[in-house]
C-alpha cells in the first residue's frame, strides 16, 4: 500500500524543486540594486508613523472569531443543498435543527454583548 | 440450629462499630460499655465454639474445617466466601477474642483522646483479624489480611508517642510490599490451578493440589536458571508472612512501632496481629507449597534462629524497658517460626501452642510496663529500682509473667518451647542448640529486668509510688492465671490442635493424612515428622 | 445528477437511529437550554442552573439505563459512525454519575471563589457530551470530533478563574499541548485512513485482517501517532507533563471533573480502538511494545514524582498518571478479563478520585483550596467524617481492601498474570508499594494534631450537597470493594457487548 503514495511523494518533490529552483534562478540571474527606499515597509512611499507593534482592540479578535465560526458552519449548507431533494423532509428538519442551534449561538453571543463595539 | 456462627463472629464487632457512630461522643460510659460488651460477646461466642468444636461435624478432605460456610462471592473468578475453623485457627481465634476484650477493657480504664474513634477502630481490627483466621478462600484471606492494615494504620497513626508517624508508615509500607508479593503468588497459583483443573477457584481446599510448574524458571536472553515457579510463589507468601512475624532481616519496623504504640493497642497488636504471620505460614504456605517449603526450610529455620538470638541480644542491650519487651517479643516470635519450619508435628504443635502462650505473656508484660511507666514516669531501666516494696502486687504479677516469659517449667510457655525444641532437634540438633542459647539469654535479660526494676533500694523516681489498683489487678489476674493454668495443664490446647497439626504436617510433606487423633502435644516423637 | 452520485453515503433514514444517541442528545439539549437559561437568570439565582444541569444529567442517565436493556444486541448506528453497545453505555454511566457528583459540589465552590457564571454548567455538559460521544465513537472522525468537543470545553473551564495567573497558565498549557495532541491524533488518523481506506473502526479492522500477512510501516506510524494523541488525554507518561500544572491551576471543581471523566472517556476510546480494532496479532505484537513501555513509564513516573510533591492537587495529578499506567495494563493485555478489569478499574478510579478531589473542593475556603500539606494538618480533629472519607479514598487509590481500588488493581494484575505478562504485573505491584508512601503521608497529616502556635487552615463548613457527594463516593468505594459483583457483572456484560462488526 505504501507504493500508492508514490505519486504524492513525486508531487511533493516536484513542488519543492520548483519552488527552490525559481528562487535560485532569481537570485542568480536577477539584477541587484539595493537602496534605502527599498527597505521601507511600504514600497509605495507612505512613511510609517509609529511602531507596528501596538495593541489592537480585542473586539477585532472577537469579531473575527465569531465571523469564522458562523462562516464555516454555514458552509455546511452547501453540500446539504446539493442533496436536499434526496433527503426530503428529513433533511429539511435536520437542517432546521442545525440552523436553530446556530441561531441560539447567535442569540447567546448577542445577549452577552460580544457584538457591541465599545 | 443453623446459625452461621462464624459470620456472626465476623459481623458482631463490625455492627458494634457501626452502632458506635450513632452514640454522641460525650456519652463516654456508653461508648466504653458498648465496646467491652461487644468484644466480650464475641469472645463468649468464640470460646463456646472452640469448646464445642470437637463434637461438631467437620468437612472432609485433607484439612478438617468445622462450622464451614461457603457462599458465592465473585463467581466470575470463582472467589467464594468460605470460612471455617480448625484446630489451629480455633486456639488463635480464642486468643484473638481474648486480647480484644483486654484491649477494650484497657481503653475503658483510662481517658482516651477521641474515644469513639479508638473503639471503632479496635472493633474493626477485631473483625479483620478474625477474618484472617477464619478465611479458607485465599482471596477472602487476602482481603482481610490487607484490610487489617486500615484500622491498624489509623490506630497506630493516631495514638501513641510522637514518633508514631514514621514507625507506622514504615510498618505499613513493609507489610504492603510483602502482601503485594503474596498477591502475585496467589494469582499465579490461581491461574496454574485454573489451567490444570479447568475450574477457577481461590479456595484453599481446592488449590492444595498445587498446579504450579516445578520446572526451574529460566530468565530469557541471559539464560540464568532460577527457582521454579512454585518456589517463587512460595517466596512471595514467605515474604509477606516473614515481614508480619517478623523474621530478622524484615524486623526493623517492630521495635520502633512497639515503642511508640499505646498499651491498649499493643495488647492486641503484639498479642495477636504479629502472630497472624506465623498462623498464615502454617495455614497457607506449608500446605500449598510442600516441595518449596522443604527446599527452603533450612534457610527459614536459620532466619528463625537468628531472630531468636538477635532479639535476645538486642533485649540485653536496651535500657528502655518497653524496648526490652519488644525485642524479647522478636526473640519469642523467632521461636514460633522455628517451630513452624521444623515441619514436624512437634515443632508445629509447639508453634501453635506458643502463639497462644506468647500472646498472653506479651500482653501481660506490656500492661505491666505501662503501669510502671505511668507510676514512675520513666521507662529507663537504670532509673527504676526497688518497686518490690512499693508495689508488692505488681511484683507478684511481674514475677509470674517473667518466669513464663523465660520458659520456666510449670509455666505455659514451657510446653510450647519444649515442643518446639523437640521439633528443632528432629530437624537438626544444631538448631536446637542455638535456640537453647536463646532461652539462656532470655533468662538473663528477663531476670535482670525483673530484678533491676523490683529489687534494690528505691530510686528517686520510685520512692513514692503506690501499688496497682484492684481494677488493674483484675485485668492482670486472668492473664497470670492462664499462664499458670496452661503451664500445669497444657492438655486442652494440644487436644484441640492435634488433628489439624497432623493434617498440616502431612500436607507439608506432600501427602494428605486423616490419621486418627492419638497424639498429645507432649507425647512421643511422631515418625511422620522426620525430614 | 452526477454530483449526487458521488455522495450516496448521505442517503437518509435506514442507517440513522436517534435512539442510539439518545443520552448524548439529551445532554446536548441540556447544554443548549442551559446557555439560554443563563441569559435570563439573575446572578444570585445561578444555583438553579446547577439543578437544571443535574436534571439533564439524570435524564441522560435514565436514557443510558434504558438503552442498556435495549442494546442487548449491540449494533452500530449512523452508518457505523457510532457504536450502540453496552461498552459505551457503561462508560456513559460512569461519566454521567461523575458529572452529577461534580455538579453537586460546584455551586458552593464557585460562589466562594466569586466565579459563579452560568457558562460553567453549559460547558460541563458540553464536555460530558463530547466524552460520551468518544466512548461510543465507531469512526475515527467521531473520535476526533468528540475529543475536540470535550477539549475545547475543558480549555475554557480550566481557565475559568480568569483573574488567577495559575488558572490562566493551566488553560494556556492545556490548550497548547492539547492542540499538539490533536495534531498527532489527526495525523495518525490520516495515515490509518490512507492505508486502509476507511475511517470506520469495524471496516479498518476488516481491512487489516484482509491485508494479508504484511504490515505497512505507515499504518504502524499512524497507529503510533493515534496512540500518542490519546495518551495525551489519559495523561500517560511521557505525555503527562501538562497534568500536574493543569490540575493544580484549574478551579478544583473542574479538576475533579476532568481528572476523572476525560480519562474514562479516552480510555474507552483507547480500548475500543486498540484492543478491539487493532487486536490483529500481526499489528498487536508491534503496538504492544509501545503501550507496554508507556504503561510502565506511567506507573513509575507517576508514583515516584508524587513522592516529592507538597501540593495535594499535584499529588493526585501524579497519582492519576500512575493510575492511568495501571489501566493501560488492561489495554496491553488482550484478554476479555483485561477489558472488564479495566472497566472495573475506571469505575473505581472515578469514585475514589472524585471523592478525593471533592474533599479538596468542599473544604476550600474563600482564599485558597485545601491544597498544601500544611492545610491538611489536623483535619481529622475538626472534621472527623471528612477526614475519614478522605482516608478511605486514599486507601482505595492505594489499592487497599476492602475498597474498590483493591479489586480494580486485583483484576488488572490478575489479567496480566493470566496472560503470562508477569513482568507487567510485577511493575504494577512494585510501584503500588511505592504509592502507599504518599497516600499514607497525606492520611497521616490529617490525623496529626496541629501545634497550638501553628496557624490552622480555615476549613469551610460542609454543605448538604457536599456532604452528600462525600457520603455517596465513600459508600461507593466500600460497596465496590465488598459486594464486587454488583458492578463487576455490569462490567463483564459491557465487555461482552462491545460492538465488533458493523
Amino acid at each position: 500500500m505504501l507504493s500508492d503514495f508514490a505519486p504524492i511523494l513525486v508531487f511533493l518533490a516536484v513542488c519543492v524543486a520548483f519552488g527552490a529552483g525559481v528562487q535560485a534562478l532569481a537570485s542568480w540571474f536577477g539584477p541587484r540594486r539595493p537602496s534605502a527606499a527599498k527597505d521601507l515597509p511600504y514600497e509605495c512611499g507612505i512613511v510609517p508613523v509609529e511602531s507596528a507593534r501596538r495593541r489592537f482592540s480585542v473586539s477585532f479578535y472577537v469579531t473575527a472569531m465569531l465571523f469564522i465560526i458562523f462562516d464555516v458552519e454555514s458552509i455546511f449548507l452547501l453540500p446539504w443543498a446539493t442533496i436536499v431533494r434526496q433527503l426530503k423532509v428529513f433533511g429539511v428538519v435536520e437542517m432546521g435543527v442545525f440552523i436553530a442551534a446556530l441561531l441560539i449561538g447567535l442569540i447567546y453571543v448577542w445577549a452577552k454583548g460580544a457584538l457591541r463595539w465599545d | 440450629m443453623n446459625v452461621p456462627w462464624l459470620t456472626v463472629v465476623l459481623l458482631l464487632p463490625l455492627a458494634a462499630a457501626a452502632l458506635l457512630q450513632v452514640i454522641p461522643r460525650t456519652a463516654v460510659t456508653l461508648l466504653k460499655a458498648l465496646t467491652v460488651t461487644a468484644t466480650a460477646a464475641a469472645a463468649a461466642i468464640v470460646w463456646t465454639l472452640v469448646a464445642t468444636m470437637g463434637g461438631s461435624p467437620h468437612s472432609a478432605g485433607p484439612l478438617s474445617f468445622h462450622y464451614s460456610e461457603i457462599h458465592q462471592w465473585i463467581p466470575v473468578i470463582g472467589a467464594t466466601y468460605h470460612v471455617g475453623l480448625d484446630g489451629i485457627s480455633a486456639w488463635i481465634l480464642a486468643l484473638n477474642a481474648g486480647v480484644f476484650v483486654l484491649g477494650a477493657i484497657l481503653v475503658s480504664r483510662r481517658s482516651t483522646d477521641r474515644l469513639k474513634l479508638f473503639c471503632g477502630l479496635l472493633l474493626l481490627t477485631e473483625t479483620m483479624t478474625a477474618g484472617v483466621l477464619l478465611s479458607v478462600d485465599l482471596l477472602l484471606f487476602y482481603l482481610f489480611w490487607e484490610g487489617m492494615l486500615i484500622p491498624l494504620y489509623f490506630l497506630l497513626a493516631n495514638y501513641g508517642n510522637e514518633n508514631r508517624g514514621r514507625a507506622t508508615v514504615k510498618f505499613i509500607v513493609y507489610t504492603v510490599a510483602g502482601s503485594l508479593l503474596m498477591l502475585v503468588s496467589i494469582l499465579s497459583l490461581f491461574f496454574a490451578h485454573g489451567v490444570a483443573s479447568g475450574n477457577l477457584s481461590f479456595d484453599l481446599t481446592q488449590l492444595l493440589g498445587g498446579g504450579l510448574s516445578k520446572q526451574p524458571l529460566v530468565i530469557p536472553w541471559v539464560n540464568i536458571t532460577t527457582f521454579t515457579p512454585e518456589q517463587w510463589a512460595f517466596l512471595g507468601f514467605a515474604a509477606a508472612f516473614a515481614i508480619k512475624i517478623p523474621l530478622v532481616p524484615f524486623h526493623t519496623w517492630l521495635p520502633d512501632l512497639y515503642e511508640s504504640a499505646p498499651v491498649a493497642v499493643l495488647v492486641f497488636f503484639a498479642g495477636l496481629v504479629s502472630k497472624l504471620g506465623a498462623y498464615s505460614f502454617i495455614r497457607f504456605a506449608l500446605t500449598l507449597f510442600p516441595d518449596a517449603v522443604n527446599t527452603f526450610k533450612w534457610v527459614l529455620a536459620a532466619l528463625a534462629v537468628v531472630s531468636i538470638i538477635y532479639g535476645a541480644l538486642m533485649a540485653l542491650s536496651q535500657r528502655d524497658i518497653k524496648r526490652i519487651v519488644a525485642y524479647s517479643s522478636l526473640s519469642h516470635l523467632g521461636f514460633i517460626a522455628l517451630g513452624i519450619f521444623t515441619l514436624n508435628v512437634n515443632g508445629i504443635n509447639g508453634a501453635v501452642i506458643q502463639i497462644v502462650n506468647h500472646g498472653i505473656i506479651i500482653a501481660a508484660l506490656f500492661i505491666i510496663v505501662d503501669i510502671i511507666e505511668q507510676r514512675t514516669g520513666t521507662r529507663d531501666r537504670h532509673e527504676l529500682a526497688g518497686l518490690e516494696r512499693r508495689m508488692p502486687w505488681l511484683y507478684a504479677f511481674f514475677l509470674v509473667a517473667t518466669l513464663a516469659g523465660l520458659g520456666m517449667p510449670g509455666m505455659n510457655s514451657f510446653a510450647g518451647e519444649f515442643s518446639i525444641m523437640l521439633g528443632a532437634f528432629q530437624l537438626h540438633p544444631a538448631y536446637a542448640v542455638l535456640a537453647g542459647l536463646g532461652v539462656v539469654l532470655a533468662c538473663w535479660y528477663m531476670l535482670r529486668l525483673h530484678q533491676g526494676v523490683m529489687h534494690d533500694p528505691p530510686q528517686p523516681r520510685t520512692e513514692a509510688v503506690g501499688d496497682i489498683r484492684p481494677a488493674q489487678g483484675l485485668v492482670l489476674l486472668p492473664l497470670v492465671g492462664l499462664m499458670v493454668f496452661l503451664g500445669v495443664f497444657p492438655g486442652p490446647v494440644g487436644d484441640v490442635t492435634q488433628l489439624s497439626v497432623k493434617q498440616t504436617t502431612a500436607l507439608a510433606h506432600g501427602y494428605a493424612s486423616t490419621a486418627g487423633p492419638n497424639f498429645s502435644g507432649l507425647g512421643p516423637v511422631s515418625p511422620g515428622g522426620q525430614p | 445528477m452526477t454530483v449526487l452520485g458521488v455522495l450516496p453515503v448521505l442517503a437518509p433514514p435506514p442507517g440513522i437511529d436517534i435512539l442510539g444517541l439518545l443520552p448524548e442528545v439529551i445532554l446536548a439539549g441540556g447544554f443548549i437550554v442551559l446557555m439560554m437559561l443563563d441569559l435570563v437568570t439573575a446572578p444570585a439565582q445561578r444555583g438553579w442552573l446547577a439543578v437544571v444541569s443535574v436534571v439533564a444529567v439524570a435524564g441522560a442517565f435514565g436514557a443510558t439505563v434504558w438503552c442498556w436493556f435495549d442494546a442487548a444486541t449491540p449494533r452500530t448506528v449512523y452508518f457505523g459512525a457510532f457504536a450502540y453497545d453496552r461498552f459505551g453505555l457503561f462508560i456513559n454511566a460512569i461519566i454521567l454519575v461523575s458529572t452529577a457528583l461534580v455538579l453537586m459540589i460546584t455551586p458552593q465552590y464557585l460562589n466562594r471563589r466569586g466565579l459563579h457564571y452560568g457558562e460553567y454548567y453549559a460547558l460541563i455538559l458540553g464536555a460530558a457530551t463530547g466524552m460520551m460521544l468518544l466512548a461510543g465513537a465507531g469512526s475515527l472522525m467521531v473520535i476526533f470530533l468528540a475529543i475536540e468537543l470535550l477539549s475545547i470545553a475543558l480549555y475554557i473551564l480550566s481557565g475559568f478563574n480568569r483573574t488567577e495567573p495559575r488558572s490562566q497558565e493551566a488553560a494556556m498549557k492545556y490548550l497548547l499541548l492539547g492542540g499538539f495532541a490533536s495534531g498527532f491524533l489527526l495525523f495518525g488518523m490520516a495515515l490509518i485512513y490512507g492505508e486502509t481506506g476507511h475511517t470506520q473502526l469495524t471496516l479498518i479492522a476488516a481491512a487489516i485482517t484482509n491485508g494479508g500477512g504484511t504490515v505497512d510501516p505507515l499504518l504502524m506510524a499512524g497507529i503510533a501517532l493515534l496512540f500518542v494523541g490519546l495518551a495525551f488525554k489519559i495523561s500517560a507518561a511521557p505525555f503527562h507533563t501538562w497534568t500536574p500544572d493543569v490540575y493544580q491551576g484549574a478551579p478544583t471543581s473542574v479538576t475533579t471533573f476532568m481528572s476523572v471523566t476525560t480519562k474514562v472517556a479516552a480510555f474507552a476510546a483507547l480500548i475500543r480502538v486498540f484492543s478491539y480494532t487493532f487486536g490483529e496479532p500481526l499489528i498487536y505484537d508491534r503496538w504492544k511494545i509501545i503501550v507496554y513501555f508507556v504503561a510502565i513509564a506511567s506507573m513509575v513516573v507517576g508514583n515516584v514524582a508524587a513522592l516529592r510533591q507538597t501540593s495535594l492537587k499535584r499529588v493526585l495529578g501524579y497519582s492519576g498518571i500512575a493510575q492511568g499506567g495501571y489501566i493501560l495494563i488492561g489495554v496491553v493485555v488482550l484478554t476479555p478479563a483485561a477489558t472488564w478489569g479495566s472497566l472495573y478499574y475506571l469505575a473505581s478510579y472515578a469514585v475514589a478520585n472524585i471523592g478525593a478531589f471533592a474533599v479538596i473542593t468542599v473544604m476550600a475556603n474563600r482564599g485558597e483550596d485545601l491544597d498544601s500539606y500544611a492545610s491538611l494538618r489536623g483535619l481529622a480533629f475538626r472534621r472527623p467524617y471528612v477526614a475519614a472519607a478522605m482516608g478511605l479514598f486514599l486507601l482505595s487509590l492505594g489499592g487497599f481492601p476492602p475498597t474498590a481500588g483493591f479489586f480494580a488493581k486485583f483484576f488488572v494484575f490478575a489479567a496480566a498474570i493470566g496472560a503470562h505478562e508477569l513482568p507487567l504485573a510485577l511493575w504494577g505491584i512494585g510501584t503500588s508499594a511505592v504509592s502507599v508512601f504518599y497516600y499514607l503521608r497525606v492520611g497521616l497529616l490529617m490525623y496529626t494534631r496541629p501545634q497550638p502556635d501553628e496557624p490552622s487552615y480555615n476549613w469551610s463548613r460542609t454543605s448538604l450537597s457536599g456532604g452528600g457527594v462525600l457520603a455517596l463516593t465513600a459508600a461507593g468505594t466500600l460497596v465496590m470493594g465488598i459486594f464486587v459483583t454488583l458492578v463487576l457483572n455490569i462490567a463483564v456484560s459491557a465487555q461482552n457487548g462491545i460492538v465488533l462488526h458493523g
